[in-house]
């Protein structure tokens, strides 16, 4: 029985990537060649076929009206993963719980405020071994920004830049070396 | 025509070494943008801007066919990615992310504005060359973008993408979401239907 090769091959003839059987059948087959041609054909028009380019000055004037746009959107911030905003809070947990009893001042663990990865991937919430962390350490953060809305702690801790998870272990830490209750 | 004469690549498709080094260095430069967008700095997305407009506008363009609605959407598909960054995980290039906001930019493009085309040229036809000729190939050319607009939506996109902005197969995939095979096969209808519709034949799926 004789049959053509597939659409996707042909255009593997096309760009000259087929292989020695599809090339075979293409030579002795007049419809696949002739459907092959064409496709060669308009390949060539496209080609052809020059974008009328703006002067020069429109690109200045994209930026700047782009700019302009996005200083009515909020700063871009990457979503932290749970995972490392759990590492941050349970830092600060570790630094409570050895603070509060044995000396006033207490040396940071380096590993809480470690620099995180920006092309971590979010786990889902039932494999996030931070979730459980950050349920328990509600209190401490309630505690250390009252003022603060957050109805969702885990969504809350996520998405604190660098700095802001600098200065919520540098509280929790002030509050354990002035002797307070949390 | 013989199978070796069918085997031989079009000169236009290759990739040279030159553009696969230029095309890493980029996506290092990239990578430190994102990063700094990513911690809130703006002024990091406008090097992006200036680093990816002209390919953007020109998707753009080649998809609707007039510089208004092309210049608009080129600045919508950046405003979804600068609200989406925080998100972008690198888990590809960023110019395969931001292409594919750029395609769906367009795909869910509903103007009812129909705008003519208003091509800004700043070059001034150079007479020897023949004014005839110039305005014959003026005409071919926007006839093909014509008709390269006219074309059924995943074909336009496919062969906009791979053709104009000289992205591979696996590239294109990702950005259409769908498979190398599909591609292939989208491209060589897109190009059975250019043929068709420049020689006055009707287009389809």
């Amino acid at each position: 029985m004789w049959t053509h090769v597939s659409d996707e091959t042909l255009m593997d003839v096309v760009e000259g990537a087929a292989g020695d059987r599809a090339l075979g059948h293409v030579a002795t087959c007049e419809r696949c060649r002739a459907r092959v041609d064409e496709a060669r054909a308009a390949l060539g028009l496209t080609v052809r076929a020059a974008l009328p380019e703006p002067a020069p000055i429109f690109w200045d004037v994209m930026r700047r009206r782009i700019a302009q746009r996005l200083a009515e959107v909020p700063p871009a911030r990457s979503r932290r993963p749970l995972w490392a905003a759990a590492a941050v809070a349970g830092a600060a947990m570790v630094v409570l719980a050895t603070g509060v009893g044995i000396s006033p001042t207490v040396e940071t663990p380096r590993h809480a405020t470690a620099a995180l990865p920006a092309w971590s991937a979010l786990p889902p919430a039932d494999q996030d071994p931070g979730l459980p962390v950050l349920e328990n350490i509600a209190p401490t953060m309630a505690a250390v920004s009252p003022s603060v809305e957050c109805p969702d702690l885990a969504e809350c801790v996520a998405g604190l830049s660098d700095d802001e998870s600098r200065a919520l272990a540098d509280a929790l830490r002030e509050r354990i070396a002035q002797g307070r209750t949390l | 025509m013989s199978a070796q004469a069918l085997a031989a690549p079009l000169p236009f498709l290759a990739i040279d070494d030159a553009a696969r080094l230029s095309r890493t260095q980029a996506r290092e430069d990239d990578r430190e943008a994102i990063e700094a967008c990513q911690r809130g700095d703006r002024e990091a997305f406008d090097r992006l801007v200036e680093r990816y407009q002209r390919d953007v506008y020109r998707l753009c363009y080649r998809y609707v066919n007039n510089h208004h609605d092309a210049s608009d959407l080129a600045q919508e598909a950046f405003l979804k990615a600068y609200r989406a960054i925080g998100r972008f995980r690198g888990d590809s290039a960023f110019s395969t992310w931001l292409y594919r906001i750029a395609v769906n930019t367009c795909l869910n493009f509903r103007s009812s504005r129909r705008l003519p085309s208003e091509p800004l040229e700043d070059d001034v036809p150079d007479a020897a060359k023949g004014v005839a000729d110039r305005i014959e190939q003026d005409e071919l050319s926007q006839q093909v973008r014509e008709a390269v607009s006219r074309l059924p939506e995943k074909q336009r996109a496919t062969l906009i993408l791979k053709i104009y902005h000289d992205l591979t197969h696996e590239q294109v995939a990702a950005i259409m979401g769908s498979t190398v095979g599909t591609v292939k096969a989208n491209l060589f209808h897109a190009l059975g239907n250019l043929r068709k519709a420049m020689t006055g034949s009707k287009t389809g799926d």
